[in-house]
């Protein structure tokens, strides 16, 4: 992903690159396309001036052959467009230095060319001295202005079209250079574009690949999810028939040794009502632990035949089945309005039993049971500090029963809701340390949670985190 | 209370412990009732029909109530009330489902197959005693049967 972005910066600086030297390049040649007209102007121009000058001779000649006035007005008239050219062309080579001192002598030429025709006409009067003194004088005054003025134009010309050389190839070495920046910047481009192109290439490889990599771990979660629930089930299943099967004899035991009890106690001496009393405690007590374990390996098995369900109901029949406790310790219940939630009845009356004969049972001696069920939407806070894995948009009902009992250490907070685990003897408060296990198991197969507060003395809280959403078919 | 006539009470049980457990119970609560035993489905329908040893109609008398439990070896309970319910013959008598399994399934099930109710067996003597007094009072003294 770096190497593509680099690469297309890259790219695009070469465009932008591209593009100012064109503009550039274009610049160039439009000025000198402009330098080479005034270069052409100066040339046409001398070239003209060339032709003046030997218009002019030729005049002078044709003067003093005819000695006809006319020519004298169109030598004024050859001199004025001559003085024209230089002016122009003076204007054309400002600043070539060179080219300006060959004009002044041009100029000085011209000048020193007409004053010497001027002398001739005033010290020769008549037609035949004119003419004599203009033949004799031929060569002297060729040699002296005419070469001369032509050496400087041939010059100016020369210096000239050295310059449009010199620009021509200018245009061309600027036109060529062009085209090599432009070929190696294509071509800078271009590679630019490859490696940006290899990189995505390399990039989808490379993301294909890890696609694959958590197609495979999901699969594989998928497997290992699967296994767990099958043996989840198969455990289930299990402590259901084992537990069943466990009753069996059990029932017989207790019968038997009712029937002793019954029919045989005054055959038996000493210690043996003793033991045949003991008996009946074991097996009492052996048939809560399996119930409870049934019980257990039960609560929460349904996922389907899910009803709303009306929480204040199931609390008040549990409640009316719990009278004689409630009536014998004299607590006060006091039941909040709850929420309909879409569950299994007999998971909700379990875990209401559970929590609501645990607040009766770990009642202090000295004082009234009081017992409050409260109801509220769980805080955001509350949530996301309870329940794993928990969704920031997911609605969560907190239920909350609370009793003023004996308390338990917090740092058992946790521990007490993990099967057969007990904080007190047997002996104390009778229990197999199943009841909050099985609370635990309900609430978490409706994904939420149950956890509790207490303080030693002034009594406990167990809260009840379960979600919002419980649409039919939703849970496995 | 002992005012009704006898009646004959049909126990299929599979458990020797509970056949005698439950004898034992019924004779001293529910003394109304003439007991008689069949250890599986099969033999409860030989008795039922009079084949082979149960034509003898004093040693085997025709039950006005049978007691049967679900979970028993070559016919169960389910198949046996199946077809008692389904033979005209038979039918008319009430079966009382008398198991250790509190399964919601075989309630309904079971129900649904035209049983007439559905007990489950106590856990020590005492129940069972107690039960033999409920049954008594039930099906011997309130209850009126065909004949």
């Amino acid at each position: 992903m770096k190497e593509i972005k680099s690469y297309t910066i890259i790219t695009l600086a070469l465009i932008f690159l591209c593009g100012s030297i064109s503009v550039y390049t274009i610049y160039r040649v439009n000025f000198l396309n402009s330098e080479s007209k005034t270069t052409e102007q100066i040339i046409r121009i001398t070239n003209d001036l060339q032709t003046k000058v030997l218009e002019y001779e030729i005049t002078i000649l044709s003067f003093a052959t005819t000695y006809d006035s006319v020519f004298l007005d169109s030598m004024s008239v050859i001199r004025t467009k001559m003085d024209l050219d230089i002016e122009d062309l003076s204007n054309l080579v400002r600043d070539n230095e060179f080219q300006e001192n060959r004009l002044d002598s041009i100029r000085s030429l011209l000048v020193g060319r007409h004053h010497v025709f001027a002398s001739s006409i005033m010290n020769n009067p008549t037609a035949e001295d004119l003419l004599q003194n203009v033949r004799i004088n031929r060569k002297t005054n060729y040699l002296r202005f005419g070469k001369r003025i032509r050496e400087q134009t041939d010059a100016i010309l020369i210096q000239q079209r050295e310059k449009l050389m010199e620009r021509d190839l200018g245009v061309l070495t600027n036109l060529s250079a062009l085209s090599i920046i432009i070929l190696t910047i294509t071509l800078g481009g271009i590679s630019a574009a490859v490696l940006n192109f290899y990189s995505i290439y390399q990039y989808n490889l490379a993301q294909k690949a890890s696609d694959q990599e958590i197609k495979d771990y999901q699969n594989k979660l998928k497997i290992q999810i699967e296994q767990l629930n099958s043996t989840n089930k198969e455990l289930e299943q299990f402590a259901y028939v084992a537990s069943h099967d466990l009753q069996e004899p059990l029932r017989k035991i207790t019968s038997f040794n009712d029937l002793l009890q019954d029919q045989y106690k005054d055959a038996l001496e000493g210690d043996g009502k003793l033991y045949l009393e003991r008996i009946a405690y074991a097996a009492t007590r052996m048939r809560k632990l399996i119930s409870d374990l049934l019980e257990y390996s039960r609560a929460g098995r349904y996922a389907e035949d899910k009803e709303l369900i009306n929480l204040n109901a199931i609390v008040n029949e549990i409640l009316d089945d719990l009278s004689i406790q409630i009536e014998q310790k004299n607590a006060l219940v006091q039941v909040d309005k709850l929420p309909e939630i879409f569950a299994h009845q007999s998971d909700w009356r379990m875990l209401f039993q559970n929590l609501i004969s645990n607040a009766l049972k770990f009642s202090k001696s000295n004082e009234h049971p009081r017992l409050r069920i409260t109801y509220r939407i769980a805080e955001k806070k509350t949530v996301s500090e309870y329940v794993a894995n928990n969704s920031p948009n997911m609605a969560f009902h907190h239920l909350e029963v609370r009793d003023n009992g004996i308390g338990f250490n917090t740092e058992y907070a946790n521990k007490i809701f993990t099967i057969f685990q007990r904080l007190h003897g047997k002996d104390e408060y009778e229990g197999t340390g199943i009841g909050l296990a099985i609370c635990k198991k309900i609430v978490e197969r409706y994904g939420g949670t149950i956890f509790a507060t207490s303080e030693i003395g002034k009594g406990s809280s167990f809260h009840i985190l379960v979600p919002f959403e419980q649409i039919p078919n939703d849970q496995n | 209370m002992k005012t009704g006539k006898k009646l004959t009470l049909l126990i299929a049980e599979d458990d020797v412990d509970d056949r005698m457990l439950i004898t034992k119970a019924l004779t001293e609560s529910f003394s109304q009732a003439v007991l008689r035993c069949v250890e599986n489905g099969e033999i409860l329908l030989q008795y039922l029909r009079r084949e082979g040893k149960y034509q003898d109609d004093v040693k085997f008398p025709f039950p006005q109530l049978i007691l049967l439990d679900l979970n028993m070896p070559k016919k169960d309970g389910r198949e046996a009330l199946k077809e008692i319910k389904s033979d005209n013959l038979l039918k008319k008598i009430p079966v009382i489902i008398f198991t250790t399994s509190k399964h919601e399934d075989d309630i309904t099930v079971t129900y649904n197959m035209g049983s007439n109710s559905y007990i489950t067996k106590p856990g020590s003597f005492e129940g069972l005693l107690a039960l033999g007094k409920e049954l008594e009072k039930y099906w011997g003294n309130t209850v009126l049967l065909p004949a």
